[in-house]
């Protein structure tokens, strides 16, 4: 139990170090790859709030990061707007869509709730593209410039750094608060959940809403990193990419999407490196994942007998 | 009247599985619904709660007309059931299952910001100690035995702090010695809330035992109402439910 303890003292010092440190310690290139593995967590992050908590799976997240992303982008670039009041309006821009989409989806389940919202983010990708004079259509909108505290390599590293610790603290305290609970009664027994008077369709709905919120923030921040938005943000690989990292991670846990977006990030930068064939061989590792540690990487931390674990379950 | 079922009317396809059905509680008594098998007993309880809607009649509870009212605004009246089958949040704890449900009766799903896990501790361990689980408390609701799973089901229903508990067969299932202390269990909370009960139950002897008044349903209809010694002796009660002559 001792030597446990040190070993996560230990492994969290140097990982603080690295966060901390990143852009002095670490080559440039590892830096933004670090700046894409945060803004991945943080939209993961958004989307295991629904899944893990509340038990929905959504497809549909693309929409919210693309709609924040292009919000960001097209206020910027035509706008005089100041940049921090656009970084907060992209997420409110999302979390409207979220309502929207909630109106219609909150009262279905399991592969309709999928099935629906992956239909909506199609319908923001085609929008998107059909839109060229607003959007630029299929080469997107490129060359956006912020300045200030989001200029420059290491301040958007620690923007993105703080920006994304104080979301992911946000979602921990809310998936702990009753509400949260309300969430996971419902994901565990929707039917019970009536006779105890939880609104099941009503809390459906906020989770969504608030997942969408977050998922916003996500893809602001990805138009500060790579200075652009593109029409492929919305497709909805770009959701199950997000469903992946969960899974990979393990929904079970408030740290699943964080270390998944981790391992699939480098694990996608490291194998491109070697082969042409990366996605063949991502698709082989994941499917060992998935086959060995069917609760996901932090199911099979927990099951070697980390119990401290437990109490980060979602 | 404290609570009223009138004309009650609910069909599957051809099959009337409420059939005009009026029946009545008193404030404070234990009312126990019999029947055999597919006498309709869970559709009642289902009408009454809720879960699906009758096709005519009344439900009138404290005065006010519930008919067809959602089981969650139902709830919120005052009106908690358990379920026959075990019906509870499997992956949670059994603290957790008592949790969810005292901080929805408290109104609180819609605090964002405040620890659960540290909210209305006392009176969720006393819950649990009223139904004799305080020591399984940290173990999932779906590990605990079938036995242990009807506690939590009831402890559920009563951590909403109802004026109506509508309990059905909390002893399904169970073995002789659970059943007498479930019993007990259920008797002692009583006296303790002074809730008002109706319970559907299979086991005579448990029903003798336990309550004030009895309703008799065959094929979806109230054949019979009385007294525990009134239905003792009715003929009729005798022939459809009891088996034979005396």
């Amino acid at each position: 139990m001792r030597g446990k303890r040190n070993f996560v003292w230990a492994v969290g010092c140097i990982l603080a170090i690295f966060l901390l440190g990143g852009p002095f310690i670490l080559p440039n290139f590892w830096t933004w790859i670090i700046i894409e593995i945060m803004v991945m967590s943080l939209a993961a992050m958004s989307v295991n709030f629904l899944l893990g908590y509340a038990g929905c799976l959504s497809f549909g997240h693309s929409a919210f990061y693309a709609v924040a992303a292009y919000t960001t982008a097209i206020m910027m670039t035509r706008t005089g707007m100041n940049q921090y009041q656009v970084l907060l309006l992209a997420p409110i821009m999302a979390a409207i869509l979220g309502a929207l989409i909630g109106l219609l989806v909150s009262r279905l389940y399991a592969f309709y709730y999928a099935i629906m919202t992956c239909a909506f983010a199609m319908i923001v990708w085609s929008i998107i593209r059909r839109l060229p004079g607003l959007t630029g259509g299929d080469t997107g909108i490129v060359g956006i410039k912020f300045s200030g505290l989001l200029n420059g390599m290491t301040n958007i590293y620690y923007f993105t750094l703080v920006v994304v610790i104080l979301c992911g603290l946000a979602l921990w305290i809310i998936g702990n608060s009753p509400f949260g609970w309300s969430l996971r009664a419902i994901r565990e027994n929707p039917d019970r959940s009536a006779f105890i008077s939880i609104d099941v369709t009503k809390q459906r709905f906020l989770a969504l809403v608030i997942s969408s919120f977050f998922c916003g923030i996500a893809g602001s921040l990805h138009v500060v990193y790579s200075f652009g938005a593109f029409p492929e943000l919305a497709f909805w690989t770009k959701s199950g990419d997000f469903v992946t990292i969960c899974i990979l991670g393990g929904i079970n846990s408030f740290l699943g999407p964080i270390v998944g977006s981790v391992v699939l990030i480098m694990l996608e930068t490291m194998i491109t490196s070697v082969t042409l064939y990366w996605p063949m061989v991502l698709g082989i590792i994941i499917c060992a994942v998935v086959f060995f540690m069917p609760e996901g990487i932090m199911g099979f931390v927990k099951k070697l007998g980390w119990e401290k674990v437990n109490e980060l379950k979602t | 009247m404290f609570f009223q079922v009138a004309n009650l009317e609910k069909s599957f396809g051809g099959l009337k599985a409420t059939d005009n059905v009026s029946l009545h509680i008193k404030q404070g008594d234990i009312c126990a619904l019999i029947g055999p098998n597919g006498a309709g007993k869970t559709t009642l309880f289902n009408l009454i709660t809720g879960a699906i809607k009758p096709d005519a009649g009344k439900v009138i509870f404290k005065g006010e007309d519930i008919t067809g009212k959602t089981a969650r605004e139902i709830t919120r009246k005052g009106i908690a059931r358990s379920f026959q089958i075990v019906n509870v949040f499997p992956m949670l704890t059994v603290y957790e299952n008592i949790m969810v449900a005292v901080l929805s009766q408290k109104r609180m799903s819609f605090n964002f910001f405040h620890p659960a896990k540290k909210m209305a501790r006392e009176e969720i361990i006393n819950h649990l100690e009223n139904i004799g689980l305080a020591e399984q408390a940290d173990m999932l609701a779906g590990q605990l035995s079938h036995g242990n799973q009807k506690r939590l089901e009831v402890g559920i229903a009563l951590a909403m702090k109802p004026t109506l508990l509508a309990l059905d067969e909390p002893t399904s299932g169970m073995s002789v010695e659970e059943k007498g202390e479930i019993l007990d269990t259920i008797r002692k909370i009583i006296k303790m809330t002074g809730c008002t009960v109706l319970l559907c139950e299979h086991d005579m002897n448990v029903i003798f035992e336990v309550s004030d008044y009895i309703w008799v349903l065959q094929n979806g209809r109230i054949v019979a109402n009385g007294t525990v010694s009134d239905i003792k002796n009715n003929e009729l009660v005798h022939r459809i439910y009891l088996g034979g002559k005396r």
